[in-house]
């Protein structure tokens, strides 16, 4: 048995300093309350549908010649990718000369309930792509499911995608560990289509997933923050980007959930994006995936089955330890996340 | 002062009670659709923690479950102490807590069962248009009385729906302390502090919930729920569009028929047939053999990718077809 070793005086003791830390605490709070994260400087340089293509201003002389465009998900914003600049992959890659480039994809309205997977990878992402191209292709890295677009997009257009770096993105959608997946398997998927998702129904589904973990004991854990300015305002910055959650084109995300999760297409060679068929098998070009070992959301056996579905020899893992969103706002994981990345991408650009 | 205190609590406990009543009115049935099955969890635990489901315990500040948690410690060791008449340490406490928190989920699993069977329930915030409903759909309101039928049996089937999935929550919670239970038998390191106990019991739900959540019977629970919370959504909104054309307002029928409509003509703007013959606009120059340097490409910003394309003419070519 672990003893407990607390006696009822300790036990008051620390209920009432917990209760000083508290109330002292509130004023941190309070002046962290409009924290927002986005910490490098950018541009808007292109726009086509919903996608926006940001350029983020270089911090050094020399960047890369090749662009490297971020592709994130339709699920919250890109923002956590430049939390703060301490806590920013984006600020990682470009003290690292990377040519960062990001996709913010607009809200979608109820006319967009029938957007398709098609207009946001062939479409929007094949816009910006080649806007981007001066020929030879551009790097493309994607987060999460914008790390499935990417993929969808590197096969179907291999000749755009010079090097592909996938993050926390699912490929096999059906592995044991895929709670998300096991839920899905009896909604009927068609009944998505009537209209968007609404972002807080989609943020409620993932907050479930770790129920007293995400709702309560991170709360828990904020408490012990409060006399550091600084950590509140890192938590508020989180706070803000999980809970801005966009809401989702109501066609795009039935296609996504009955062609990835349900059905695992991807990984069949069978997954339709605008009639045409996603091969991973035309994926040579060198390829970089990076997953997250204690992730939740993507378990790192739905990252690592890209390995086998592609035909690049030039193909390289990297396990990071850390959660589906601590790799990227971890300070240690985020260095080696960052400089794993421009060191890869350095020596084949 | 007290009585200005005590006014203006109730004044938010009115309010917060119409704005349940007016979003139970605006959804359906008797919670937010929106959030559906999945808030479900989170409003059960955060009842739990505080005093085993108190009205308004949902508004708390989530960090209030530590001290509520050493409350609960606290409540145990007295109702111990008074029973034993002597001295009890935090172990006991705990575990008559655990004990103490199963006897209240099994009173709430119980409750569940009467909820998932309350059928007339499932529109009680509609009020007047049950009775209407209830009538047989004849004559000149027949399609309103049948929209509103399909409204009724789609907010019972999913009020049923969310208490089996809640029925299913409880119980992992339940688990959840069986677990803590045993993890307080194993050996481990030492706990010592209210914290660490704390989150001692945290894993232990968080373990049963897993165990749960990858379930058969949750899965089939959480896809039946969510299909009901669709299908009421489906029911409500047959329901308001023919309302909405009464004002003259824009429901989804058209929306959706603006959708089709664009999307037509984007399929024709971007036809080679329909696209008119021109220059591709300038590229960006070849990739440079060496580093480029850090300028702003400010002409590719200006250079447009494509010819100005006049839509009028496409639109009005598509109308005289």
């Amino acid at each position: 048995m672990p003893a407990i070793e607390l006696s009822w005086e300790a036990l008051s003791a620390e209920v009432a300093a917990w209760e000083k830390k508290l109330a002292s605490g509130h004023a941190s709070l309070r002046e962290a309350a409009d924290a927002k994260p986005g910490a490098s400087p950018r541009d808007c340089v292109f726009g086509a549908g919903k996608a926006r293509l940001y350029r983020y201003r270089p911090l050094r002389e020399d960047v890369q010649p090749v662009p490297t465009l971020v592709v994130y998900a339709l699920v919250n914003r890109p923002s956590m990718a430049d939390l703060e600049r301490e806590r920013s992959l984006v600020h990682g890659l470009l003290e690292r000369g990377v040519d960062v480039h990001l996709i913010e994809w607009e809200d979608p309205s109820g006319l967009d309930r029938g957007r398709t997977l098609a207009d946001y990878v062939e479409r929007d992402l094949g816009a910006c792509v080649e806007w981007l191209d001066r020929g030879g292709g551009i790097n493309l890295l994607g987060i999460c499911q914008g790390g499935t677009f990417a993929l969808c997009y590197a096969a179907l257009n291999p000749s755009r995608v010079r090097n592909l770096v996938t993050t926390v993105t699912p490929v096999d959608f059906r592995t044991p560990e895929d709670t998300l997946s096991h839920w899905l398997r009896y909604v009927d998927l068609e009944l998505f289509g009537a209209g968007n998702v609404a972002g807080d129904a989609l943020n409620g589904l993932f907050l479930t997933l770790k129920p007293m973990r995400l709702m309560q004991q991170k709360y828990v854990g904020l408490v012990d923050q409060l006399d550091d300015p600084a950590a509140v305002a890192t938590f508020m910055r989180m706070e803000q980007w999980i809970f801005d959650s966009p809401d989702l084109a109501a066609t795009a995300l039935r296609e996504f959930a009955q062609g990835c999760y349900r059905d695992n297409r991807l990984i069949k060679g069978e997954l339709d994006v605008g009639g045409r068929r996603v091969d991973l098998r035309a994926i040579a070009m060198p390829v970089l995936n990076v997953f997250a070992a204690e992730d939740h959301l993507v378990p790192p056996a739905a990252s690592r089955a890209l390995k086998t579905l592609v035909a690049s020899k030039d193909y390289t893992e990297l396990e990071v330890p850390g959660g589906h969103i601590g790799i990227y706002v971890g300070k240690r994981s985020r260095q080696l996340v960052a400089g794993t990345i421009a060191e890869w991408l350095e020596r084949r650009c | 002062m007290a009585e200005e205190g005590d006014a203006s609590k109730d004044r938010g406990r009115d309010w917060e009670r119409l704005q349940r009543a007016f979003l139970a009115q605006c959804f359906g049935g008797s919670e937010p659709a929106s959030f559906g099955p999945f808030r479900d969890l989170a409003e059960s635990l955060a009842k739990l923690m505080p005093a085993g489901a108190a009205p308004g315990a949902v508004g708390a500040a989530p960090w209030q479950s530590f001290k509520a948690f050493a409350d609960l410690l606290g409540e145990q060791a007295g109702l111990l102490r008074a029973s034993r008449k002597r001295k009890v340490d935090v172990a006991a406490a705990m575990k008559a807590l655990l004990e103490s928190l199963m006897r209240q989920l099994d009173v709430l699993i119980a409750a569940q069962a009467v909820v998932a069977g309350d059928e007339a329930a499932g529109l009680a915030s509609f009020g007047f248009a049950r009775d209407f409903a209830a009538q047989p759909a004849l004559g000149l309101t027949r399609g309103w009385q049948l929209r509103l039928q399909r409204l009724w049996q789609a907010a019972a089937a999913e009020r049923e729906a969310a208490a089996r999935l809640r029925t299913l929550q409880w119980r992992a919670l339940r688990a959840g302390c069986e677990h803590c239970g045993r993890a307080l038998d194993a050996p481990g390191p030492a706990i010592t502090s209210l914290r660490g106990l704390y989150d001692l019991f945290v894993d232990g739900v968080e373990a049963a919930w897993r165990e749960t959540a990858m379930s058969e019977d949750y899965a089939r629970a959480f896809g039946a729920s969510a299909n009901a919370t669709l299908a009421l959504h489906g029911a409500l909104r047959e329901l308001m569009q023919p309302l909405a054309g009464l004002l003259e307002l824009a429901g989804r029928a058209e929306l959706d028929a603006i959708d089709r409509r664009l999307r037509a003509l984007e399929a024709r703007v971007r036809s080679p047939q329909t696209r008119p013959e021109a220059p591709r606009a300038a590229r960006p120059a070849a990739r440079p053999a060496r580093r480029a340097n850090a300028t702003p490409r400010a002409a590719r910003k200006s250079a447009p990718r494509r010819a100005e394309f006049d839509i009028a003419r496409v639109i009005e070519r598509d109308e005289s077809e």
